[in-house]
Formats: structure tokens, sequence, C-alpha cells
């Protein structure tokens, strides 16, 4: 670990302090239809919106209309982008002629994913989609499932903060007003910013570049395995020239982040050089990933009228982001245990040091594990470094901010509810500790409350401990990982964990586009997304239809550092403790058989 | 049948083929050609499916949070 490394960490932390009361005072005046700077430009597209749609602005919903009214938006989304897959051969800006995508169980998976916010992708994009299946199907459901999430966020806190009323907003408005005043805007200039550091934005053809020197390489047969002749030689062709894949990769990459989605424009995702080409973009990436949903803390604090709750919210987060990214740090710093002391693992002013496999030279140990840590805290799921390659520690960092359900920061509008669903449970537990009815910002939560909070807390490990249960137990499961023992089992596990969780990020060697993994990890997302929102939405519903109740003397106060002491305990005990067995038989067993000396 | 060849990329009989071939050949040559067409349509009738299905199920967990008390 170095200085400065740990100087890159604390800055970008600052900066996610910075942005957060802003741009959380903004968007509490977006959805509390206040006015702000866009409302000239945004307004009129607003209202023209509504008209075309004819979708009544002043219309309030109940939250099972609200529900509904988002399942149903959900499901016309997603059968759009499964067709358009399965029709980009028919479809223009296709200037490699890809054909549909095939098999269909991935663009089924495809499809789940981009509409669930996942972004995971058991595909090569710039081998599989088009132009125009990049730009109007996963670049839109980039706003639209970030815009979504926003809409539950917001939603949740109408709940909190309205009085003995039925309602809780209306989600076509609140689309409309995530897409248009929080993501379009930023989305624009973070692009053309991006564009200025050397991420491409263009239609053309991919290029083919004469190679100075020809390479030899391993022909591949048509079942993409590699050739071999009668005597099991390898069969070798001569390479000269190279592809150069580009496309509209800027304006998907800006949302990518901005929106929490992960989904990268190419295989490499943000280590490639056209999507993350330097210091400065790596650093715009990360802050995008954190800024709505850090600024959304003080947007439950503004729009509840505690802006002291938000930041005891927001303190917890951060207290997790670094215990993450600490560990993951040390862990990938140590490098690995088993190399012979004459390999230098030390950093130097030549080399970084530590465990720099899959690693990117130019962003170092520092800026990956920052990285990998903030992609997981969110529900990002983009990567700059590959952490299939982490050590069993620092892979295990990832894969335990999933398992808390990305509520560290979390993802745009998925953080927020999730962590508040924590807060649910943390005042009721604190309840139980005092013996009086637990009270929340004035609202008692009761019985009702908190069976729908629990439906949330185990609709989660549930989805997961039973898809890798069974892909631990079968051959179409454990035929797909690429290392035996509990290396394997952590990618098995990692993929039900990122899918549920609505990540994205995967640990790379594991062959995931398979029959069984293409659909059970749709589902895994499915049920990871909706099976969480719409509980989530009842208790928003039965919160709003509540009287306020003036704090006492035997109130839990939510605005101290007790609470939020208490909230870091209720998330790690339900969390963590829920997948302890798992981590158990992955990275830890992994960790400690490494430290024995044995390998897989 | 167009509708039903969505994305394929199985290779099509060539007219030229067809005409020299005798019937039988040509109408077992134009099965094979269809077959994997056909699997890819039922396929995407398959997961359409499932994904109302889904949502449909989702509907009624909507149904049932409302109602459990």
């Amino acid at each position: 670990m170095t200085t400065n490394g740990w100087l890159q960490i604390a800055i970008f932390l600052a900066l996610i302090f910075l942005v957060t009361k802003p741009f959380g005072i903004f968007m509490a005046r977006v959805f509390n239809r206040e006015r702000t700077f866009l409302d000239p430009l945004m307004r009129p597209l607003e209202r023209l919106i509504y008209r075309l749609t004819g979708v009544d602005e002043k219309h309030e919903m109940r939250w099972t209309e609200y529900a509904a009214s988002m399942l149903l938006f959900s499901l016309v989304s997603m059968l759009l982008l499964y067709f358009l897959q399965r029709f980009q051969a028919h479809l223009p800006f296709n200037p490699q002629k890809f054909a549909g995508v095939t098999p269909e169980h991935l663009a089924f998976n495809t499809a789940a994913s981009f509409t669930t916010n996942t972004n995971w992708q058991a595909y090569s994009g710039e081998t599989t989609m088009s132009y125009f299946t990049q730009m109007a199907g996963l670049a839109y459901h980039n706003f639209a499932s970030a815009a979504l999430g926003i809409a539950m966020a917001i939603a949740f806190i109408r709940g909190i903060a309205r009085r003995q009323m039925q309602t809780i907003g209306n989600f076509w408005v609140d689309m409309v007003r995530a897409s248009l005043w929080v993501l379009l805007p930023f989305a624009v200039v973070g692009a053309l910013v991006l564009v200025s550091q050397g991420v491409v934005q263009n239609l053309r053809p991919y290029d083919s570049a004469k190679l100075l020197e020809s390479q030899q390489v391993q022909h591949v047969n048509a079942d993409g395995k590699p050739a071999v002749d009668a005597s099991g030689k390898p069969v070798m062709d001569t390479v000269t020239t190279q592809t150069i894949a580009q496309g509209p990769v800027a304006s998907q990459e800006i949302i990518k982040e901005w929106g929490t989605n992960g989904g990268g424009f190419f295989n490499a995702n943000s280590s490639h050089p056209f999507e993350n080409p330097t210091p400065l973009s790596n650093l715009i990436e990360l802050f995008c990933i954190f800024a709505v949903s850090a600024g959304l803390t003080y947007t439950l604090g503004r729009m509840t009228n505690s802006p002291a709750h938000g930041w005891a919210v927001w303190s917890a987060m951060a207290i997790l982001f670094l215990c993450g990214v600490t560990v993951a740090y040390w862990a990938e710093a140590r490098g690995n245990p088993l190399y012979p002391a004459a390999v230098n693992q030390q950093n130097t002013t030549l080399q970084a040091g530590g465990n720099m496999e899959g690693k990117e030279v130019r962003f170092g140990i520092a800026n990956s594990v920052l990285f990998a840590t903030v992609t997981t805290d969110a529900s990002c799921g983009a990567i700059n470094s590959w952490h299939d390659s982490f050590t069993p520690l620092g892979g295990m960092v990832p894969l335990v901010n999933m398992m808390l359900s990305e509520v560290i920061f979390g993802g745009v509008g998925a953080g927020m509810y999730g962590i508040l669903i924590y807060v649910v449970l943390a005042v009721f537990i604190a309840g139980l500790m005092v013996g009086r009815t637990p009270e929340y910002l004035g609202k008692k939560i009761e019985a009702y409350d908190v069976k729908m909070a629990m439906l949330v807390a185990l609709i989660f490990p549930l989805v997961i401990l039973i898809f890798t249960g069974i892909s631990v137990v079968h051959g179409f499961g454990t035929s797909s990982i690429s290392n035996p023992g509990p290396h394997g089992f952590s990618q098995m596990l990692y993929a039900y964990v990122s899918g549920a969780a609505n990540n994205g990020s995967a640990f790379g060697g594991l062959a995931a586009s398979t029959p069984w993994y293409d659909t059970s990890i749709g589902f895994d997302m499915l049920l990871g997304r909706f099976f969480m929102i719409i509980p989530m939405l009842a208790i928003a519903g039965n919160l709003a239809q509540k009287k306020y109740v003036p704090p006492s003397l035997g109130t839990f106060p939510v605005t101290t550092p007790l609470f939020t002491v208490l909230l870091i305990g209720t998330i790690i005990i339900l969390g963590a403790l829920t997948f302890f067995p798992a981590l158990s038989l992955g990275p830890i067993l992994e960790h400690l058989l490494l430290n024995a000396g044995k390998v897989f | 049948m167009s509708a039903l060849c969505w994305g394929s990329k199985a290779p099509r009989v060539a007219n030229a083929d067809a005409e020299r071939l005798p019937n039988e050949l040509r109408q077992i040559k134009q099965l094979c050609s269809l077959a994997p067409s056909m699997e890819e349509a039922l396929q995407d009738v398959l997961f359409t499916a499932i994904t109302i299905a889904f949502f449909l199920l989702s509907l009624a967990y909507v149904r049932f949070c409302d109602r459990v008390r």
C-alpha cells in the first residue's frame, strides 16, 4: 500500500462528499417539483412527453398501481430488447453485418440483464451487438432501468415523508423526471468530457490495421476450440492484420457509470483503452458510479426534513466503503505468498508491486481495488481489472459488497431503498431492545412493515443459494468453471450473487453462456430486482398512510453516531452472516489453502 | 414461414441445386433447412412466454403483499 494510492482513494471520497449536498438538494427539488436551473430546457420536453403518452401528471398512485405500472413498463422494455437483439440483422446501423443474437437463451439473459440494471454480459459486445442494438437497446435500458431505480427510491422516501396519504406519487412522472433532469443532461455533458479524454464515439465500420510484425496464433475451429493436428501439435495461423473495434462508445460509457449499469461496449469493459483511456477518465467513471446514490442520501434527509438522518446514513455507507477498500487494497498489495522470494512484489518506481495479475498496468493496485470496491458497493458491475484474478481475500471484498445487497451507496435508487429496508430493521431491533414500539422519522414501524422488510431480506439469499446449490451438484453447473476446488465454487457463487444483486460483474473464469447459466441467471436477476422492489413499495405505501408521531423521550434518534453504528451492525449481521457458510467454502477456504501452499 | 426464420443463420437451399434434385431429396433438404428456424421460432415463443409469466407472477406478488396483514 502506498501513500499515493491512499491519497487517490481519499480524493475520490472527498469528491463524493462534496457532491452529496448539492446533488441531493437538486434531486429533492426535481421530485418535489420545485424550480431548478434545468426547467427552461426540460419542462417543455416533459409536457410534450405527457401530451404524447397521455399521462396525467397530477394523477397520484397507490403503491399497488405504482408497482403495476413499473412491472408493465419493465415487461414491455424487456420484450423490446429481446426482439431487437433477435432482429438486429434486419435493422440499421449494423456495419459489421452481425446476425441476430443467438442462442435465444443468451438474448433472454441479456434482455433480463439490462432490464434489471444488472448488465451481466454473457457475450462480447464488439462481436455480438450491432450499433443499433447497443444504442436503442442497451443504452436505452441504461437510462430506463436507472430511472426506474431512482423512481423507486423517491417513492419510498415519499412514503416516509407523507402523512395519512394513500398515494406515493406517479410512476410515469417520476420516470420522466429522473430521465430528463437527473440522467440525460449529465450523460450528455459527461459523454463529451469522456470524448475529450479519448473515448471513441462514431458509427464507422471496424478498422483493420496492418501489424508491424506478424503474429503466430493457434487456429480456432468452428466449435470454438483450439485446433490441433493428428499428432496433437497446435495448428498455427499467421496473423498480419488486427481488427480495431469501435462505435458509439462514449454515449454508452457515461450512462453505464452514471446509471450504475456497468455493461461495457467492449468485452474488456473499463479496462479497454477506448472506454477508459486516462487516469482522469478513470476518476470520472468512479465519481459517476457513486454520485447519484450519494446525493440521494441528502435527498432523503431533505424530503423528510431531517438532513442529519441523511448524513447518518451517508456515514454508515462511507465507513463500510472504507472497510472494503482497505481490505481489498491490503490483500492485493500484499501479492501472492506462493511466489518465490526471488520474485520482487514490492512497490517501486518501476512497478506497481503486489498482485498485478488481471490488472491494467496504467491503473495499478490502488485504482484497480478502488474500482472493484466502488463497482460492487454500487450495483454497477463495470470493471477495470479482472476480479477473478484477485487474491482470495481481495476477491472476497467485491463478493461481500454485493452480499450486503449493495447498500454502500449502492445502485442509483436501489442503494437507497435497499438501505432503507435495513434502516427499518435497525429501528425495529432498537425498539425491541428498549421495549417500545419502534418509530422511524415520526412513523410507527409495525408488524406489516417488518413482514415486508423480511420478505426483501429473505428473497435475496434464497435465490442466490438455491441456484448456486443446484449448480454445484450438477454437471451443467460445474462444467463451466475454470478452476476446481474453492475458487470454482466462488465463480458460481459470484455469478448468482452478482445477478441477484443486479451488479453484473463476474469472476470471468466461469463460462456462463450456457443454457443453464443464461436462463437461471436471467431469473436470478429478475427475482433479485422485482421481488425486492414490490415489498419495498408495500412498506412505502403503508408508511404513507400513517399518522405522524412526534418524537418522545423513548424515541430512538436516527441522526446520531449510535444509529450509524446500529445500522452498520444490522447490515453486517443480516447481510454478511447469511452468506458466511458460503464464503467459508469459497474465498476463505481458498485463502487458507493458498497460505498452506495448496493451489488448484 | 419467413416470420419463423427470425435471425436464422441456417443455410437455405439454393434454387439451382433444388431444381436438379429429385422431389423427395428436395423435400428432405428443405425440411432440414427449416428445422433450425422452426426451433429458433419456438424458442422465441418460449422465452416470450416465460417473460410474460414472470411478470404475471410479479403482479400476483403485488396482490399478495397488499393482502397479507
